[in-house]
């Protein structure tokens, strides 16, 4: 199954408000039973689910480093389960920049690498996929 | 090793990715226990676009991460949905470096949750009788 990235925010969204922004990008809405939206491009696929409860799952010193990279306190946490297919991240880094604009946040990678908005948005005119870092890695056990 | 999924799994064995080599290993485990392997990193719906499952066995269907966490959805995904789990197996998070309280999370669904092959064999036992 797909590989999770977190999308963290500063700002409270609401659900309601989350389902516009996806509907404004013109992504898929519910899938299915599970997620709010997905995106597809051949064989490349992410879905994408407001999940708060996930908040709960960081321990200390990744809230920590989440609010320091934040610069606040995280409100809205947002799964993206990217497809293992090559050139799923691209498209998840397409939907965090489109995210990035719209509400302040960073990301959580699946390779415990956290990106700062200003980092994102780095990467965003490149257009690279998340790349497997080391520096600013958390333990997350 | 003598499986359909065989050149699957020595790619998987061999890959730089630590989830790869991990779903590797599993599956390698569960061919080598003489369980019945019927699925290794498949894709479903047309292109994938309904979803992956990592290993499938013809008694359940086993989700493998080196995460830690955030896995609950694809788990109530992999037990609700009608075309990734049509016979509705039961299904396992084989997960060595989840945390307690996200594990907790997956047992409410009424999944289970593994962390070493031992483990993994012994309910895939259970599950089989």
């Amino acid at each position: 199954m797909p590989e999770p990235i977190s999308l963290i925010s500063s700002a409270k969204i609401q659900r309601s408000e989350f389902l516009s922004f996806l509907k404004y990008l013109g992504i898929l809405l519910h899938p299915d039973n599970v997620y709010d939206g997905r995106i597809s491009r051949e064989n490349t696929h992410v879905w994408m689910v407001l999940d708060n409860s996930e908040l709960e799952n960081f321990n200390g010193d990744e809230m920590k480093l989440i609010t320091q990279k934040l610069t606040a306190k995280p409100q809205t946490h947002i799964l993206l389960d990217v497809s293992k297919t090559p050139g799923s991240e691209q498209l998840a880094l397409e939907f965090a920049c489109k995210f990035a604009k719209q509400w302040s946040c960073i990301v959580y990678d699946s390779n415990y690498k956290i990106y700062s908005a200003e980092e994102l948005l780095e990467l965003c005119p490149a257009q690279a996929g998340f790349v497997w870092g080391v520096d600013s890695k958390v333990n997350p056990i | 090793m003598s499986s359909l999924f065989e050149q699957a799994i020595i790619n998987a064995l061999n890959s730089i990715n630590p989830q790869k080599v991990l779903e590797g290993k599993v599956a390698n485990t569960i061919i080598q226990a003489g369980f019945d392997l019927v699925g290794f990193n498949k894709a479903v719906g047309l292109n994938g676009e309904i979803g992956e499952i990592d290993v499938e066995t013809s008694n359940a269907i086993i989700e493998v991460t080196t995460q830690t966490a955030r896995k609950l959805k694809q788990i109530q995904k992999l037990i609700s949905n009608p075309d990734m789990n049509p016979l509705k197996k039961p299904v396992i998070l084989y997960a060595p470096n989840y945390k307690i309280t996200p594990a907790q999370d997956i047992i409410a669904t009424g999944s289970y949750i593994v962390r070493t092959q031992d483990e993994l064999l012994e309910l895939l036992f259970i599950l089989g009788v």
